[in-house]
């Protein structure tokens, strides 16, 4: 029976947490009571990219993008947007007209967040249903696997080296040389490995592909071991991820049943095997040495390179690790061919990027630009704006690896040499914007708290280093800070960068030096006028009511301990002695007369 | 057991009449109006036999679509091209038949 309509649901993590399963439910039975379940195609895909919005449901053909969507609108869009045709407008996703400030609806292609992307890496995302390996087929899936078989595998290797693919994990090494050093080392075991420990906080996108999409890298690391001669894989993913290692799992299994994993891959003699090795979660792990340490049995610590991985790797062989977005870019490059790929992009950064875009945006979620797409399209095309009509003040890339940048670098387009010219970096793609309320000396606190936890302990200087360089941004958001102490810290900062072992250490300290650098008069503020102006920091905040007051008591029937008081319709007065700085009479305030002092 | 790039091509073949409604881009976009009253008339037929007849035909190019229009009396459509627009009324099995051959297959206006 022709369908009608395709009924697809984010199935993503996000979306999966807020019961779109239950959704999925709820129009399986409502599908079978309204006898049109013959005329509907439904399933669940993987991540659409637009979190913010979840849970998501797109009903095609007409593009229909439903969104906050839970069980219980699912009766009122099959009987009118599927039985009479009538789409329910005040579920339906809408932008407002610039000119007329009146709500325009918009079809999943004609929406700003999605317009204006272009989707390589998630090209399968949130539209094929992951656990059925013949829809990837079905959009090409495995037919670079099968153009590669029929190549040599040096030429393979070129086809990477002329697109100027590198590496999306955060080092950016060209991965066509990487995986040319790996093929020179004849005779013996080799290995491919897909770097899956995705640890940034906020970053995303690479449980994503995984969950929507896990074909597109296996296939390219069947891809990778014939081009170096390896005959074994492993993707090395954080068990803090079940639902990406479930799906991951099931598609082995899948293509172990087609003949696209296994011996004698599509008749060619190639033989590869793949399994999948479960992470604890560590962030060191996502060093390529720890990783390997890791697969091994070790405990995940880094160690010296050289030798690199690609010349002795995982039991000594020569391995090349991948992380996920890079090995789910190849199989197009394979098909479309080099040329294609390197005319997207900038001069030295080829193709996409995908970053997970969080913090204080409106449009919160996983986007894919071109490289070379300025911050201001990122941050204000597609993710929005900053919600609250709150100042744009900076946004981290990199992660606890990365720095900030700033309102002056909002024209500056992103790649690799650009974001590190400019004290930054691309890292893995995590992107978190900052407003006006966010204090740079927290968010430099925030993130050596989370390297604190995850430093491996194995080099003094990142061990004991990063540590006393916490304890120095306790002090300053403490206000026991002076003018040395950030001469202190800046001083530490270096030595911890300059002498750490691995990458973790060695770029532990960039969110010190880059606030220090484009925030130091915050900093001085908090250690000479002990004050924080974002209001963070609370032993150097006070909040004070305005004139401005109208006396409407929502602030004093908010606070948590009463310490709030005043008539109605007088100015209200706050007990400083007993306020725990919550902001919560800040936030409930109508007419911004609370303010930090 | 995928053997060769021909068992890729047999199966890409067989999922694209189930993708193709996801197609963004189409060479033709059907757009039937539609509405509660013309559902009581029993309009339905119509529009399922020309996606029948359309898939039938393998034209994985074309999306058909209902929308709803509340004051619309009777069944009609719409062709929409890559540069022309066209509308369609009287619509019967026979019509659509027409439509289908000499609007979609050959390109012509009518």
């Amino acid at each position: 029976m022709a369908k009608h309509y395709d009924i697809v649901i984010c199935g993503g993590t996000g979306c999966m947490s807020s019961k779109s399963l239950l959704i999925k439910e709820k129009f399986d039975e409502l599908l079978k009571t309204y006898n049109i379940a013959h005329k509907v195609h439904i399933y669940m895909s993987g991540c659409f990219g637009l979190c913010e919005k979840g849970p998501v449901v797109i009903i095609y053909p007409d593009q229909t993008f439903y969104v906050h969507i839970n069980a219980s609108h699912v009766e009122e869009i099959i009987t009118s947007h599927l039985i009479n045709a009538k789409s329910v407008t005040k579920l339906a996703y809408y932008e407002f007209d610039d000119e007329t400030k009146q709500k325009v609806y918009k079809s999943f292609q004609e929406m700003a967040f999605y317009h204006n992307q272009e989707r390589i890496a998630l090209r399968n995302c949130g539209i094929i249903d992951p656990y059925n390996i013949d829809e990837y087929i079905g959009r090409d899936g495995y037919f670079a696997l099968a153009k590669a078989l029929e190549m040599k595998p040096e030429e393979i290797i070129q086809v990477l080296i002329d697109s100027g693919l590198r590496g999306r994990g955060g080092g950016g090494f060209p991965t066509g040389l990487k995986w040319q050093f790996a093929a020179k080392f004849k005779g013996g075991e080799s290995f491919v490995i897909c770097n899956a420990d995705e640890g940034d906080p906020g970053a995303f996108m690479d449980r994503a592909i995984l969950e929507g999409d896990s074909h597109s890298v296996i296939e390219a690391m069947i891809i990778n071991g014939y081009a170096i001669g390896a005959k074994q894989g492993y993707i090395y993913i954080r068990a803090e991820y079940p639902l990406a290692v479930k799906r991951l799992k099931h598609a082995i299994n899948q293509a172990y049943d087609y003949g696209l994993l296994g011996k004698n891959i599509m008749e060619s003699g190639f033989d590869f095997d793949l399994e999948i090795r479960l992470g604890a979660g560590a962030f060191v792990c996502g060093e390529e040495t720890a990783l390997i340490a890791s697969i091994e049995g070790g405990r995940g610590m880094p160690r010296n390179k050289p030798p690199f991985p690609a010349e002795r790797g995982l039991w000594g062989r020569p391995t090349i690790i991948n992380n996920v977005e890079t090995y789910a870019n190849i199989p197009v490059i394979l098909l479309k061919g080099a040329e294609w790929f390197n005319k997207i992009g900038t001069q030295r950064s080829k193709g996409t990027k995908v970053f997970a875009l969080g913090g204080k945006i409106k449009n919160t979620g996983l986007l894919e630009v071109p490289m070379g797409t300025t911050l201001r399209h990122v941050i204000y095309d597609i993710g929005g704006g900053i919600p609250n009509n709150k100042k744009f003040k900076a946004v981290q890339t990199g992660g606890p690896s990365g720095g900030c940048l700033t309102s002056d670098d909002l024209d500056t387009p992103i790649d690799y040499d650009n974001l590190i010219k400019k004290g930054s970096m691309m890292g893995s793609g995590g992107m978190i914007v900052m407003d006006e309320d966010n204090c740079m000396v927290d968010v430099a606190k925030f993130y050596m708290e989370f390297i604190v936890e995850e430093s491996c302990g194995k080099c003094t200087p990142c061990r004991e280093g990063t540590r006393r360089l916490y304890e120095l941004l306790v002090k300053i958001s403490e206000g026991n800070g002076t003018l040395e102490t950030l001469e202190e810290l800046k001083k530490l900062a270096h030595d911890v960068q300059d002498t750490s072992l691995c990458g973790l250490g060695q770029s532990a300290p960039n969110p010190i030096l880059s606030t220090l650098e484009k925030f130091y008069d915050e900093y001085v503020e908090h250690v000479v006028d002990k004050k924080c102006r974002a209001g963070v920091c609370k032993a150097l905040t006070k909040l004070y009511i305005t004139e401005k007051c109208i006396g409407c008591t929502k602030c004093a029937r908010n606070c948590p301990v009463n310490c709030i008081s005043g008539d109605l319709r007088k100015l209200h007065r706050i007990d400083t002695d007993k306020c725990i700085k919550c902001n919560a009479c800040l936030h409930h305030c109508p007419v911004h007369a609370i303010i930090h002092v | 057991m995928i053997k060769s790039i021909k068992d890729l091509e047999a199966i890409k073949n067989k999922m694209a009449a189930s993708l193709y409604l996801k197609n963004p881009n189409p060479q033709y976009t059907v757009i039937f109006n539609y509405n509660e009253e013309l559902k009581a008339k029993g309009v339905d037929f119509l529009i399922d036999y020309t996606i029948k007849t359309l898939l039938d035909l393998n034209r994985l190019d074309v999306v058909v679509m209902k929308v709803y229009k509340e004051d619309a009396k009777e069944l009609t459509l719409t062709v929409k091209g890559e540069t022309l627009v066209t509308n369609y009324e009287h619509l019967t099995k026979e019509v659509i038949d027409l439509i289908i051959k000499k609007h979609l297959v050959t390109g012509d206006k009518k």
